[in-house]
């Protein structure tokens, strides 16, 4: 009775993932894909202007074109990791899925492959797709002008992302995670709402907001909010300092971590 | 398979084979049906299949060669023949004779009956 | 093999199915699980496959606690639940998909039971007919290398023909080692097939026996008339059926659907099948 950990059966998981659904992959790739495109290639075609050089035009229409990109990346991503647990909703699905023989860590891994490597990789092949289907037509409907337009896509992975940037983003993904493990059913929207509200109030402690009472928790939760004046703009209050840096990382750990005690604890 | 009959099923697929026997369609040192065949075929259990190939091995109409399986005996039919005999002693008879006591036959009637039984078979035998 | 000492479990902290609930069944049987609705076969079935987690006392299958899903075990036990969904692709790759998680699974046998169930080998699974899908996931309970089956309600939505495909591949499957454990309420589906009975009430365990160890106990008779010394009795067809102590002699099969009912309503008949568990 073998219980040693086996990346063999974690490769079978996301193999099994990728034969089961497909189909559904496919299409659904071809339809972002698709989309996406088309909906770059209104922008690029609206950036268009005979007065300024090509060079503008294109400058333009990428920067444009990447925080479509981005932020659709970002929500596709999102929502997958929100909704990675979605069929467990089924009681039938809880069994086939309880029952596959893999150890619980295995089944952990898997899904933490599927959530921070699968998704985004979808997500990129869907912007591949879309900047294909963009730069195609627009080279069929600008002609030869348009070849030196460069594509956006690998910008967001070339460029200068800060360490606080990356934390964060992996701290809301691993919150989705985290959500999906919580929540049976709908998880990505009550993650979403529950995000929001956490948010809120954060933003609230965090500027002294609820004052009195909370102020000696806030003190010792959030030492960093001494260092600010109540001037300070949303953004100020979210200056990574080391401390906040460390904040982040555990909370991060945390919604990443207790997911495995959750499917540890899983019943039908 | 329809085991309707009150007897357990192994007693009926011991008969079953014996039938098989007496017809001719199992030959003297021919090869029996695997277990988990007949199993299968009747639709039971094998351990009832198991049941019943013991109690013909017990009978001696049928016996095993290890690791190749089971074979009828060369004397099979009149074992067979015999079994039912003992069979129809120990369990129709009585049965038969309690029920003629009570409708209040007696041993003349009875013999009586069986000799025109007889009589008539023999006359449609001819015909 | 499968161990189950002292389970204590209910889906609400008022309501407890099982209590002190006690219960060991070894290898090389046919096991029926009986019981009344609600009494919690289903979830004594899910127990035993590691699906719930037992309030206290354990559950284990080969000395390991079921709820723990090592790998080893899950590979070993297969649950063919009531209702399961299977994706609506094609057969062969849903082999691909989920074989490689049974080491022991075995392709020829899975192709062999395909033709006994008349299933395409290269049908769609999401083109089946319930009945076929059924029969389509029987098929590989039964190939995948598995000592032990656990059924909930396995001829549920079969068709008569594949009842009688389902009996023979179940005979075929048998080996000395194999623990087939199915609960269901349609007795006269398995009825032959079957040499162990458990009959749980309320509860308790009426019965863990071989059948044969039944039939030596009791006996099972139709008749006119009401036979002298009867434990238990029914109308039926032929007038009463009844059960009465064995009289050494004369063995008679056990008629489950009339142990069922004898053994929940007569402590007489209750009494002789626990001495007989005793003994």
């Amino acid at each position: 009775m073998k219980q040693s950990f086996s990346f063999a059966r974690v490769w079978l998981m996301l193999r099994r993932d990728g034969i089961e659904g497909r189909a559904a992959w496919l299409t659904r790739l071809l339809a972002i894909g698709a989309s996406l495109g088309v909906f770059g290639l209104i922008v690029s075609l609206s950036h268009y202007s005979p007065m300024s050089d090509a060079a503008s035009n294109i400058a333009a229409t990428n920067d444009t074109v990447e925080t479509i990109y981005g932020i659709f990346m970002f929500f596709y991503v999102a929502y997958g990791i929100g909704s990675i647990n979605n069929r467990l909703a089924s009681r039938v699905a809880r069994t086939s899925w309880l029952m596959l023989p893999a150890t619980v860590a295995e089944k952990y891994v898997y899904l933490l492959v599927k959530a921070f490597v699968v998704i985004p990789l979808q997500a990129v092949c869907s912007v591949v797709a879309a900047e294909v289907v963009r730069l195609l037509s627009y080279s069929l409907i600008r002609g030869t002008e348009t070849v030196a337009c460069v594509s956006p896509v690998m910008m967001p992975f070339v460029g200068s992302w800060e360490d606080a940037a990356v934390l964060m983003t992996m701290m809301v993904l691993s919150f989705f995670f985290f959500g999906a493990f919580l929540f049976r059913r709908r998880a990505f929207f009550k993650s979403a709402l529950l995000g929001f509200v956490l948010s809120v109030v954060f933003v609230l402690l965090s500027m002294g907001v609820v004052m009195g009472y909370f102020r000696v928790a806030c003190d010792i939760v959030l030492p960093f909010h001494g260092n600010m004046t109540y001037d300070d703009t949303f953004g100020g209050a979210l200056l990574p300092e080391a401390y906040t840096l460390v904040m982040m990382s555990l909370t991060t750990l945390f919604f990443l971590l207790w997911p495995y005690w959750r499917l540890k604890e899983m019943e039908l | 398979m329809n085991f309707k009959d009150n007897r357990p099923i192994y007693v009926q697929i011991a008969d079953r084979i014996g039938e098989e026997v007496v017809r001719g369609v199992l030959t003297p040192d021919a090869r029996v049906p695997s277990v988990r065949d007949y199993a299968a075929r009747l639709e039971v259990n094998v351990n009832t299949v198991m049941r019943a190939f013991e109690l013909l091995q017990g009978a001696g109409i049928i016996y095993n060669r290890r690791g190749i399986g089971y074979f009828v005996a060369a004397d099979a039919r009149a074992r067979v023949a015999s079994m039912r005999r003992e069979r129809f002693l120990r369990d129709d008879v009585p049965e038969f004779f309690k029920q003629a006591e009570l409708l209040g036959f007696t041993a003349d009637d009875v013999a009586r009956l069986y000799a025109a039984y007889l009589d008539d078979k023999g006359e449609k035998k001819s015909e | 093999m499968i161990e189950i000492k002292d389970l204590s479990f209910g889906y609400s902290s008022g309501h407890l199915l099982f209590s002190g609930l006690s219960l060991e069944l070894g290898g090389g049987m046919v096991c029926g699980l009986l019981g009344k609705n609600g009494v919690g076969k289903s979830t004594l079935l899910h127990l035993v496959a590691g699906l719930l987690c037992p309030l206290s006392g354990g559950v284990a299958y080969r000395g390991i606690r079921t709820f723990d899903r090592v790998p080893g075990v899950l590979a070993d036990m297969f649950l063919v639940p009531e209702v399961y969904e299977l994706p609506a692709i094609k057969l062969r790759d849903w082999l691909r998909a989920v074989a490689p998680f049974y080491p022991r699974f075995s392709r020829e046998r899975m192709m062999s039971c395909l033709d006994m169930f008349e299933v395409e080998r290269d049908c769609n699974l999401g083109s089946l007919s319930m009945g076929q899908r059924k029969k389509a996931f029987l098929s590989f309970a039964l190939s995948s290398g598995v000592t032990t089956l656990l059924m909930d309600e396995p001829t549920n939505g079969l068709d008569i023909p594949s009842k009688g495909q389902f009996r023979r591949a179940l005979a075929q499957f048998m080996d000395g080692e194999s623990c087939i454990l199915i609960s269901t309420h349609q007795v006269a589906d398995v009825e032959n097939l079957l040499d162990h009975v458990v009959i749980l009430d309320d509860n308790k365990v009426l019965l863990n026996d071989r059948l044969t160890a039944v039939s030596r106990r009791l006996s099972f008779v139709v008749g006119p008339e009401v036979p002298p010394g009867a434990l238990y009795t029914q109308p039926s067809v032929g007038g009463v059926a009844a059960v009465v102590p064995f009289d050494g002699e004369h063995e008679t099969e056990v008629n489950l659907e009339l142990l069922f009912n004898a053994a929940l309503s007569s402590p007489a008949v209750r009494d002789i099948l626990r001495k007989e568990a005793e003994s």
